[in-house]
């Protein structure tokens, strides 16, 4: 840890945050809006590569954890009127439930499996949706009466607040020990056994930082919104974006994901007068990095500085 | 060995069984193991010598009988319970942590089972420096597994092995893709945990490999125990050689053959990789 206060990696973070900060200043409200958006869902990026890059477990459900903190907050606050922080934090606290209640029957399972079970778990919980509408606004999407702030710049800075204490906190906890034990957990299972680690509790505490994390940020984003719908924040193809931003950024670098993920958001939003053109063209390039540098971009990076 | 047998055993395994289904691939076996032995487990592929030693440190549940560590029971206790017992093991292949540095690993294996460790012990890279040393990676500290050849990373998996100071000490197959120089050292290596006070099990397919390294022998057939004594004492054994040797126990090298006058299929000529 010590290290990574004197490393470039952190001078560059620093800075990136610094100027990103600066940004309400001179870029207009729509740019804000945007990267707002971006910024959440890189902590949604950021918390599965926790789970795939060092536990080595493959949710392909990242968005019943989002969805599920989402939606609880939501539903509070449409039903009850209670406070937009309370239901925030209860969306997020729901989302570690739902982490805990798919990850003690999925934890017992391997490899393909796993990944099967999560993938199940969102399609249950889109249908829930779709099924309860009177509870959850269905498909046409839930309204939200209360917003933490309208200003656009106070909602940007939130954004980038939330990200940068939820990327400290993750990259921290990847490089302290428990992310090594982590990391030798999913890397062989068996042998971290024998070495005197209790494989499921590591990974299940895996499981419920992410979770936390990603309901929490998808509780923010819902009241950034003021709508929560299923196209959002449950759908399949979302997870897969969330999946894409990860890998894009660079497996095991939890930072990278958080730049993956503002890059699939940004570009898709530049493609947009392509039409229905972008989506392609970003998953493109999402698959060429895929295939041809599997390190992504921070993964390239660091490989390079670590080489030096 | 009248000094180790008068003294209780550290590891006692009595009646041990497990069933694959049908498949019985250890049936009732029994062995014991003191404090500053080497005991070998041999007998031929398929003979349920690894199962019995997984069954042994919990990786695979036994389907009976008893493991006792120093008086207790630890037969169909998890791995990772077994281990913080005071049992380490020496896999066969390795998969280290590409991304970090050897001595890291070692401090992977000597890192407490919890979940509130944020920060590394400045004592546990000591120690971790310690035991690179000891095993004879001390020059290749800061390297990556990947840039290591062959013999460097089955001794980074003895230094896991051996991290917490483990009471027992299992090897699976200890000298498998070494060279004849590199089994020396390693021999070397596993007489300096007997010398320790541990106690060794180890399992090879090869009795002759472990004859200079092990105080006594239990050879496998099928799951069963055949016979258990000296190594010499094994290999004279009728059985022995019937089942598993098949015959007599000598090497016969190819007679050399000459290609001078013909033309290679494969020629490789100044090929070098660097890494770092």
């Amino acid at each position: 840890m010590d290290s990574f206060f004197t490393s470039r990696l952190f001078f560059i973070s620093l800075a990136v945050v610094i100027i990103a900060s600066t940004l309400p200043l001179y870029v207009s409200g729509y740019v804000l809006g945007l990267l707002t958006v971006a910024y959440y869902f890189g902590v949604f990026a950021m918390a599965w590569d926790l789970l795939f890059g060092f536990a080595g477990e493959v949710n392909f459900g990242p968005t019943l954890l989002i969805g599920v903190g989402a939606y609880t907050a939501g539903i509070l606050n449409n039903q009850y009127g209670w406070s937009v922080y309370l239901c925030i934090v209860l969306g997020a606290l729901a989302s570690v439930v739902a982490g805990v209640v798919l990850a003690l029957p999925a934890l017992r399972v391997r490899g393909p499996y796993f990944g099967l079970t999560t993938l199940v778990a969102v399609l249950m919980l889109q249908n829930f949706i779709v099924v309860f509408a009177d509870l959850t606004g269905g498909e046409i999407g839930l309204t939200i009466p209360d917003v933490i702030t309208i200003n656009a710049s106070a909602n940007y800075w939130i954004a980038l607040g939330f990200m940068t204490i939820s990327a400290l906190i993750l990259y921290g906890l990847s490089q302290s020990p428990i992310g090594l034990v982590l990391q030798a957990s999913g890397q062989d299972p068996v042998q971290a056994g024998a070495l005197g680690f209790n494989i499921v509790k590591h990974k299940l505490a895996a499981f419920i930082v992410s979770a936390f994390f990603s309901g929490l940020s998808g509780a923010l984003l819902v009241f950034y919104f003021g709508t929560a719908s299923v196209g959002t924040v449950v759908d399949v193809a979302v997870g897969v974006n969330v999946i894409v931003a990860a890998v894009l950024g660079g497996r095991r670098t939890v930072l990278g994901a958080a730049l993956g993920a503002i890059f699939l958001i940004v570009a898709g939003e530049f493609l947009r007068p392509t039409g229905e053109l972008a989506t392609f063209i970003v998953s493109a390039v999402a698959l060429l990095v895929v295939l041809f540098f599997p390190g992504g971009f921070l993964g390239a990076a660091l490989s390079h500085e670590g080489r030096k | 060995m009248d000094t180790t047998t008068n003294n209780p055993p550290v590891l006692r395994v009595r009646g041990l069984t497990k069933r694959f289904g049908g498949l019985t691939a250890v049936k009732n076996l029994g062995l014991e193991v003191h404090a500053g032995e080497i005991f070998g487990l041999i007998g031929p592929n398929g003979s349920g010598k690894s199962t019995a030693m997984k069954s042994i440190m919990g990786i695979e549940r036994p389907s009976g009988g008893e493991v006792i560590f120093q008086g207790e029971n630890v037969a169909g206790l998890p791995a990772h319970k077994i281990a913080r017992k005071g049992f380490g093991m020496v896999f066969q292949h390795s998969r280290p942590l590409n991304r970090q540095t050897v001595l890291e690993n070692i401090m992977v294996a000597l890192l407490p089972d919890s979940l509130f460790m944020l920060f590394p012990d400045k004592a546990l890279t000591e120690r971790a420096k310690w035991i690179a040393n000891r095993v004879g990676l001390g020059s290749v500290m800061d390297r990556r597994p990947p840039t290591l050849p062959f013999a460097d990373l089955r001794r980074l998996e003895l230094a896991k092995a051996i991290a917490r100071d483990p009471k027992v000490v299992l090897v699976d197959e200890p000298f498998a893709g070494l060279t004849l120089a590199e089994v020396g050292t390693f021999s070397e290596l596993i007489r300096s945990f007997r010398d320790k006070g541990r106690a060794v099990l180890l399992v090879d397919h090869n009795v002759k490999s472990v004859a200079a390294l092990v105080d006594r022998v239990l050879a496998m057939y099928l799951g069963e125990e055949i016979v258990t004594g000296r190594a010499d004492e094994v290999m004279r054994n009728e059985t022995v050689r019937r089942v598993y040797l098949g015959g007599a126990i000598e090497t016969s090298a190819r007679p050399e053959t000459s290609f001078k006058d013909k033309l290679p299929l494969l020629q490789v000529e100044n090929v070098s990789v660097h890494y770092g």
